[in-house]
């Protein structure tokens, strides 16, 4: 079988394979009682949870047919790496959900999401920057690649809050750093990218307002650090970067009020639900400043217009991304 | 909705501004940064151009959360 049916078919059962499993999985969910209330209705509806293990089987199950078929090595080496971090951060999020971590522990375990990527040496050394040719990085870049897995499954899983949120930003970053990966010529890592993509496009309508599902931290840490991954394959650092600006707003905010890593429970509310069932700024001085609380700053809003205001930002910021691309590429 | 999103947008094209100014400025003044005489090992040169690096953008870091914060906590005293 020639490279385009082998991506088109990966692609497809991706897709196919986290659109169906959901089906059934959240009757299962609900069934077995694994199942999350969500707090941001009035009436807050009991919704399945850990909805992320049907992304991580479908993207998995895509990656592992593209594998069995392709015979160059350097991409075999690169499917093989992004397949074992998602297996290991899967599993750190996993847990996490049965039985949750501290929050420090769950950042350090993250970290071994980038020993793959290490350990098979599926990364270049050097970085493309704006108005010049490559950084090369020989020593600092291995020590990154840790750094970056962890701060991008961690700032995703922050931003995993409200309906839809998780997979339309997502989605958006993922696109950046396909396009890039299409002006580099890693035709081949766009392939996984767009297997990724299958599965979150199909999670989407599960997930979207009102949500049926949730993908807990098994689902959120995972796309975060595929989100890191393919940023050091595609060669789009930069560019995903400037593309993951709301997450590192979000995140970084959240870190800095809260004075150091802090689990959900320890944290207040940055966000409470007032009389009128609308979302608005809990005042408190402890509660944390969040990309919702700046959202909300002019008053209080329903879920929708926040999500909106989510996917607003996220699209602004890829427009940058793009731009910097721009300058990348076509300037320097 | 446009003036919910308008603060938020203002902060993310401010931060683009200053990413870029910092990218410009590592890659055009820092890394062809050259010591006169050599430091002994070219790993020293390489991590004090790390270092330095670093520090520009923790300084970016401090300032942005320094200024949304002060922003931040102002409106909701207004209100």
């Amino acid at each position: 079988m020639t490279l385009a049916v082998v991506s088109i078919l990966a692609i497809l059962l991706s897709f196919t394979f986290t659109y169906i499993s959901l089906r059934y999985y959240i009757k299962f969910a609900i069934l077995h009682g694994i199942t999350g209330k969500d707090i941001h209705k009035p009436d807050q509806p009991e919704v399945a949870e850990i909805g992320g293990i049907c992304i991580v089987v479908g993207i998995i199950i895509g990656l592992v047919f593209l594998f069995s078929f392709i015979l160059e090595n350097d991409f075999k080496v690169k499917v093989l790496s992004v397949i074992l971090t998602l297996i290991i951060i899967a599993t750190v999020g996993f847990i996490d959900d049965l039985k949750t971590l501290s929050a420090l522990k769950k950042t350090i375990l993250t970290f071994f999401g980038g020993v793959p990527l290490l350990l098979l040496k599926a990364y270049y050394p050097y970085i493309k920057l704006p108005f010049t040719s490559f950084a090369r990085l020989y020593y600092v870049y291995p020590f990154l690649i840790p750094v970056a897995i962890a701060v991008t499954s961690n700032a995703v899983n922050m931003m995993d809050v409200f309906n839809g949120v998780m997979p339309l930003t997502s989605l958006i970053v993922l696109t950046c750093i396909a396009l890039t990966a299409i002006i580099n010529g890693h035709f081949n890592e766009l392939i996984i990218c767009l297997v990724v993509m299958a599965s979150l496009i199909a999670y989407l309508p599960y997930n979207k307002y009102p949500a049926k599902v949730f993908s807990g931290d098994t689902g959120s840490l995972s796309v975060g650090a595929l989100i890191g991954v393919l940023s050091i394959i595609c060669k789009a650092e930069v560019v995903a970067f400037i593309a993951f600006m709301p997450f590192i707003l979000n995140g970084f905010h959240t870190l800095m009020s809260t004075h150091g890593l802090r689990e959900k429970a320890e944290i207040i509310r940055p966000v409470i639900i007032n009389e009128e069932y609308k979302l608005e700024i809990n005042k408190s001085p402890e509660a944390p400043i969040v990309l919702a609380s700046l959202f909300l700053i002019n008053g209080p809003a329903d879920e929708r217009t926040l999500i909106k205001c989510y996917v607003v930002a996220s699209l602004f910021s890829a427009l940058l991304a793009l731009l910097t691309m721009y300058l990348m590429y076509m300037v320097s | 909705m446009l003036n919910r999103v308008k603060i938020v947008l203002i902060i993310i094209f401010l931060n683009w501004l200053v990413l870029i100014f910092l990218f410009y400025t590592v890659s055009s003044i820092i890394v062809p940064l050259e010591i006169r005489n050599g430091l002994p090992d070219v790993f020293l040169t390489g991590l004090l151009k790390v270092f330095i690096s670093g520090l520009l953008f923790t300084l970016w870091l401090y300032i942005w959360n320094l200024c949304v914060k002060t922003y931040f906590v102002r409106k909701c005293l207004k209100q």
